[in-house]
C-alpha cells in the first residue's frame, strides 16, 4: 500500500535519512523503532507530507504521493503531544475534519454528531464530548486525538510516539487497546516509538532504525530471535556483548569457548552476543567453563545472576527461582557456564 | 510567587520594599497626581470649560480618527506578519523581525522626519504632490502615516513570541484534517492568540493616541485642524493656559490608566494565554 | 539545453512545499506594508544623507551646538539608564521575591511610562520639578535645580526607562531556581554573598539588556524631555530637538545628517542588544 524508495533527507548538514526504502502492506500495523536521532519521526512526517524529502519517492496505493499535500493524502495523523485544539470541546475536535469539508462532501450536522458519538463510544470517552482538552487526563487526550484522526475515515493512520507522554501503567493499557482497535477496524497504521517493548507487543512488523538508516525489518519474533546487526541485538532486550578472538570458526573468550555459526572458518576480532536467558548454569564440574557467582537478585518472578568468568568478564544471566534453587546459586559459588545460543559479529 | 524561606532578614526586606516603593512613588505616581492637581487647580468648572472648547474638541476628534485608522491597519499587518514569521521557515527571517521592530527603536522625531523628507516641499514627492494639489504633510494624511509608522510593531511584538511558543502542531493537525488557510487561522489560531492580540491592540492604541514627537514634526500645528490631543497640550502649555493644557492631559492620562487596567486584567485572568515573557 | 532544463525543473520541483497555507498572502502583505511604511521612507533618509559630501558631514558634526546636544542626549541617557538599572533591579527584586499589600497594584503601575503619552509626562514632570512644584519647592532651598537644566533631562529619561529594566529582569528573577540559593546557603554563604556571587551573575545579561533598551529609548526621547529641559542651545538642548529646529529652519541637510547619525548608533545598539540576547541564551542553555 505504501512504497518508499530511496528516501533521503538532510537537515542543516546532518543526514536525517539515508537512502531509505521499505514497503507497507494494506492492513498492517508497522512500528518504526529506534533511538532519538534515528530518523523515525522524520520518516513518518515525510509519509504524512508534513516534511519533504530531498530525494526519493513515496507511493501510496500505487500513485506518486511525493509532492502531494497532506490534506490530499487521506491520512490520519496523531501528533506526539496530541495537538488537540485547546479552545474546542472534545466533540468539536473530533468533528473538525468533517466540518471543514466543502460542498457536497460535507455531511449534515446530524450526521456529524452521530459519527462523533459513535467514535466517543469506540474510544471509551462516553459522555466527555462537552469537555475541553485541559480537563482530560493524558490517556483521554490521546484517545481524543485518535478519534479525531479516525473521524475522516483515512486510508492510513500515522502516530508519532503515541504513548510517549503517559505513565507506565496507562501506556500498557493503551498499547493493548491500540492493538485491539487495529484488529477490529483493520486500518493500515504506522507508529513511531523508541520503546522496544511497545514495538514488539503491538506491531505486525518492526522497522529498526539507527542514524538515518534501516537496520532490520521483520516481525517481532524475527528481529528478537534473529537480529541482523549488533545494533539490533543491543537495542532489543538485554544482551551480553563480549569482545573476543576468532580462530577457525571458534570464538575464544577468556574462560568460555564457543562454537559459532560462521561457516567459513574466519579469523580475527569480533563481538559475541549472548542473551541473558540463553546462558545455562550448572553446578561446577571439571569439564566445562568455570565461573564464580558474584551477585544474585530476585526480580519478581525471575532471578538475575551475575557470574564472573575466569578471565574477569562478567555475564548477566536471567533464570528462574527453580533453577536458582536447583543449582544452588549464591554469591561466591562456583558454577559451570555454557551458552545455549550465541551469535558472533566480526569487526 | 515562590516562597523564599531563606535569604534576607525581615528588616532588610522591608527596607528594600520601602526604597523601591519610594522610587516608584517619586518617579511614577507623583507626575500622575500632578496632572490631576494642575487640571483641577481652578476648580471643576474651569476644567470642563477647557475640555469643551472648540479647539480641544477638534483635537479629540482628530486623535480618535487617527487611532481609528492606524490601529486596525497595524492590527491586520501585525497578524499577517506574525503568521508569516512563526508558521514558516525561510531565509532572512531574523532580518525581517529586526525590520519589523525598527520603528520601536527609532526616535519619534526621526519617524516624522522621514516623512518630511519624502513628502515635504524639498522632498522626493514634494513637487509632484504640489502639482496635484495633494497635501500630506501639515494635513491629516501625514499625521496618520507618522502614527502608523510609530505604532507599527506593537501588535506583532505581542503575537510573535506567543505564536512561537504555541508552535505549529495545531495548525498542522487542522491542515491534515482538510482545513484551508483561512479556516485554520479562524478556528484554530485566533482563539489561541485572542488575548495577546487584545493586549497588542490596547498598547498600539495607547501609543497611537499619545504619540507626540513624530506627529509634531509632520503636523504644522494648525489649531483646530491638524492638532492631536498631545500637540494641543503643548500649544496650551506654551501659552501658559495651564488649566487647559492639564485638562486635556488629564484625558490622555485617563486613557493611559484605562489601558493599563485593561492590560493588567488580561494578564491576571488570561496570563496562561500570553507569552511567557509577559507573565508576571 | 536539456541539462539546464532538467536542473531548472528539478529546482522548481524541489521548491519547499509549505504545509500550512497562506505563505504567499501573508508574506506579500507583510513585505508590501513594511516597504511602504518603513523601508521607503527610511531609504529617502539614507539616500539624502549619503548624497552629501564627507566635508558637509564633518562640518555638521563638529558644530559645537551639535556636539553639545549629542553629549547631552547620549550622556544623559547613559546616566538615566544606569540609575534605572540599579533601581529597576531593586523594584524587580521586591516584586518577585517579596509579598506585601498592594504588590499587584505596584506591579501594574510599573508599565505607566509605557502607556502614558510622552507630552503628558513632559508637562507633568515640569509641573512637579519647577520651582513652585511639589518637589521643586522642596529641593530648591537646597540649591538643587532640576527643571530647565540638564538634570531635568535626566529625570525625564529615568521616568521613561523604568519599565524596560524591570520587565526584562522580572522573568529571569522569577525563573531563578530557589534551590541554587539553598545550595549556596548550605555551603556557608551569607545572603549578600549569595546575591553577589550566585544571583547577580545569573541576572546580569538580562539586566544589561534592560539597561541597553532603556538607554536606546532615552536617547531618542522627545516629548517627555522638551518641556522640562529648558532647551538652551549648548546647555540643555537634546539632539531630537535640534533636528526639529533645523527642520523648522528648512535646514533639511543638517537635520538629515543628525538623524542619520542617531539612526546608525541606534542600529548598532539594536544589533548589540540582539547579540547580547543570543549570548544570554547560549550561556543559559550550555
Amino acid at each position: 500500500m505504501i512504497e518508499v524508495e530511496n528516501l533521503s533527507k538532510r537537515f542543516r548538514g546532518f543526514a536525517a535519512l539515508q537512502d531509505i526504502s521499505l514497503s507497507i502492506q494494506e492492513g498492517e500495523l508497522v512500528a518504526l523503532l529506534g533511538p532519538s536521532g534515528s530518523g523515525k519521526t522524520t520518516l513518518l512526517r515525510i509519509l504524512a507530507g508534513l516534511e519533504q524529502a530531498d530525494s526519493g519517492s513515496v507511493r501510496i496505493d500505487g500513485a506518486d504521493a511525493t509532492r502531494l499535500h497532506p490534506r490530499d493524502r487521506k491520512i490520519g495523523f496523531v501528533f506526539q503531544n496530541y495537538a488537540l485544539f485547546r479552545h474546542m470541546s472534545v466533540a468539536d475536535n473530533i468533528g473538525f475534519g468533517l466540518k471543514v469539508r466543502k460542498g457536497a462532501a460535507r455531511p449534515p450536522k446530524a450526521e456529524i454528531a452521530r459519527r462523533v458519538e459513535s467514535l466517543l463510544e469506540l474510544m471509551q470517552l462516553d459522555g466527555l464530548g462537552g469537555r475541553y482538552p485541559s480537563q482530560l487526563s493524558g490517556g483521554q487526550r490521546q484517545r481524543v486525538a485518535l478519534a479525531r484522526a479516525l473521524a475522516v475515515e483515512p486510508r492510513l493512520l500515522l502516530l508519532d510516539e503515541p504513548f510517549g507522554a503517559l505513565d507506565a501503567q496507562v501506556r500498557k493499557e493503551l498499547r493493548r487497546w491500540l492493538r485491539k482497535l487495529h484488529d477490529d477496524i483493520h486500518i493500515t497504521g504506522v507508529f513511531v516509538t523508541h520503546d522496544q517493548e511497545e514495538a514488539l507487543e503491538v506491531a505486525d512488523r518492526v522497522v529498526v532504525m539507527n542514524k538515518g538508516s534501516i537496520e532490520q525489518i521483520g516481525t517481532p519474533t524475527e528481529i528478537y530471535d534473529h537480529p541482523a546487526t549488533p545494533f539490533v541485538y543491543r537495542f532489543l532486550g538485554n544482551v551480553n556483548a563480549i569482545p573476543c578472538d576468532v580462530r577457525a570458526g571458534k570464538a575464544r573468550v577468556d574462560g568460555l569457548e564457543l562454537v559459532c555459526d560462521e561457516p567459513n572458518g574466519a579469523s580475527g576480532g569480533g563481538v559475541v552476543f549472548i542473551r541473558p536467558h540463553d546462558v545455562a548454569l550448572e553446578p561446577a564440574s571439571d569439564s566445562g567453563n568455570h565461573a564464580v557467582v558474584r551477585h544474585v537478585a530476585v526480580l519478581g518472578a525471575g532471578v538475575r545472576v551475575e557470574v564472573v568468568l575466569s578471565g574477569g568478564i562478567v555475564l548477566d544471566v536471567e533464570t528462574t527461582r527453580e533453577e536458582r534453587d536447583r543449582v544452588g546459586l549464591r554469591p561466591g559459588r562456583g558454577v559451570s557456564v555454557a551458552a545455549r545460543k550465541a551469535r558472533l559479529f566480526l569487526d | 510567587m515562590k516562597a523564599h524561606t531563606i535569604g534576607e532578614p525581615g528588616l532588610l526586606r522591608w527596607a528594600l520594599i520601602l526604597t523601591a516603593l519610594a522610587f516608584l512613588a517619586v518617579f511614577l505616581v507623583l507626575p500622575l497626581a500632578a496632572v490631576l492637581a494642575e487640571a483641577l487647580a481652578k476648580g471643576w468648572d474651569r476644567y470642563f470649560h477647557a475640555l469643551f472648547k472648540h479647539d480641544s474638541v477638534s483635537a479629540i476628534w482628530l486623535t480618535l480618527l487617527v487611532a481609528a485608522i492606524a490601529v486596525p491597519a497595524n492590527m491586520v499587518f501585525g497578524v499577517a506578519a506574525s503568521w508569516a514569521v512563526t508558521k514558516y521557515d525561510f531565509p532572512g527571517k531574523s532580518l525581517l523581525v529586526t525590520l519589523i521592530d525598527l520603528p520601536f527603536s527609532v526616535s519619534p522625531v526621526i519617524s516624522g522626519l522621514v516623512y518630511v523628507l519624502l513628502f515635504g516641499l524639498q522632498g522626493w514627492l514634494g513637487p509632484w504632490l504640489q502639482a496635484h494639489d495633494l497635501k500630506i504633510l501639515f494635513a491629516v494624511p501625514g499625521i496618520v502615516l507618522a502614527t502608523v509608522f510609530v505604532t507599527f510593531p506593537f501588535v506583532a511584538r505581542e503575537l510573535i513570541p506567543l505564536m512561537e511558543e504555541q508552535g505549529r502542531a495545531e495548525e498542522e493537525a487542522a491542515v491534515v484534517l482538510g482545513a484551508g488557510g483561512f479556516r485554520t487561522f479562524w478556528s484554530v489560531t485566533l482563539p489561541n492568540i485572542k488575548w495577546a492580540l487584545l493586549t497588542g491592540v490596547l498598547l498600539c492604541n495607547a501609543r497611537a493616541m499619545g504619540e507626540f514627537g513624530a506627529v509634531s514634526v509632520v503636523s504644522g500645528h494648525i489649531r483646530g485642524l491638524t492638532n492631536t490631543m498631545p500637540l494641543h497640550v503643548e500649544i496650551l502649555y506654551n501659552e501658559y493656559d495651564l488649566v487647559g493644557a492639564f485638562a486635556v492631559a488629564s484625558l490622555l492620562a485617563f486613557l493611559a490608566l484605562v489601558t493599563l487596567a485593561a492590560k493588567t486584567a488580561v494578564e491576571w485572568w488570561h496570563g496562561d494565554e500570553l507569552a511567557a515573557t509577559r507573565r508576571h | 539545453m536539456s541539462a539546464a532544463g532538467g536542473v531548472l525543473t528539478g529546482w522548481i520541483a524541489r521548491r519547499p512545499l509549505r504545509v500550512i497555507p497562506g505563505f504567499g498572502a501573508t508574506m506579500g502583505l507583510t513585505l508590501t506594508y513594511l516597504s511602504l511604511i518603513v523601508l521607503i521612507p527610511l531609504a529617502a533618509l539614507f539616500l539624502r544623507a549619503a548624497g552629501m559630501s564627507p566635508a558637509e558631514w564633518w562640518a555638521i558634526l563638529v558644530d559645537p551646538r551639535v556636539l553639545a546636544s549629542l553629549r547631552l542626549s547620549f550622556g544623559g541617557a547613559l546616566i538615566a539608564a544606569i540609575v534605572n538599572g540599579i533601581f529597576g533591579l531593586l523594584v524587580a527584586w521586591v516584586l518577585v521575591r517579596y509579598d506585601f499589600p498592594g504588590r499587584k497594584l505596584v506591579d501594574a503601575i510599573v508599565d505607566l511610562p509605557f502607556a502614558l503619552p510622552t507630552a503628558v509626562a513632559g508637562v507633568a514632570l515640569t509641573a512637579l520639578y519647577a520651582p513652585r512644584g511639589w518637589i521643586g519647592s522642596l529641593i530648591e532651598p537646597l540649591g538643587i535645580k532640576v527643571a530647565f537644566t540638564p538634570l531635568g533631562v535626566i529625570v525625564a529619561m529615568i521616568f521613561i526607562g523604568v519599565p524596560f529594566v524591570v520587565r526584562t529582569v522580572e522573568p529571569v528573577l522569577a525563573d531563578f531556581d530557589a534551590e541554587l540559593e539553598e545550595a549556596a546557603a548550605t555551603l556557608g554563604s551569607t545572603p549578600f554573598e549569595t546575591f553577589r556571587l550566585v544571583i547577580l551573575p545569573a541576572v546580569g545579561p538580562a539586566l544589561l539588556t534592560g539597561i541597553s533598551l532603556a538607554f536606546a529609548r532615552a536617547v531618542g526621547e522627545y516629548g517627555s524631555v522638551i518641556f522640562i529641559a529648558g532647551n538652551m542651545p549648548g546647555i540643555s538642548e537634546i539632539t531630537p530637538l535640534l533636528i526639529v529646529t533645523k527642520l523648522e529652519q528648512y535646514d533639511y541637510t543638517g537635520a538629515t545628517v543628525l538623524a542619520a547619525i542617531m539612526l546608525i548608533i541606534s542600529f548598532l545598539l539594536l544589533l548589540g542588544i540582539n547579540l547580547l540576547q543570543k549570548w544570554r541564551r547560549r550561556r543559559v542553555e550550555a
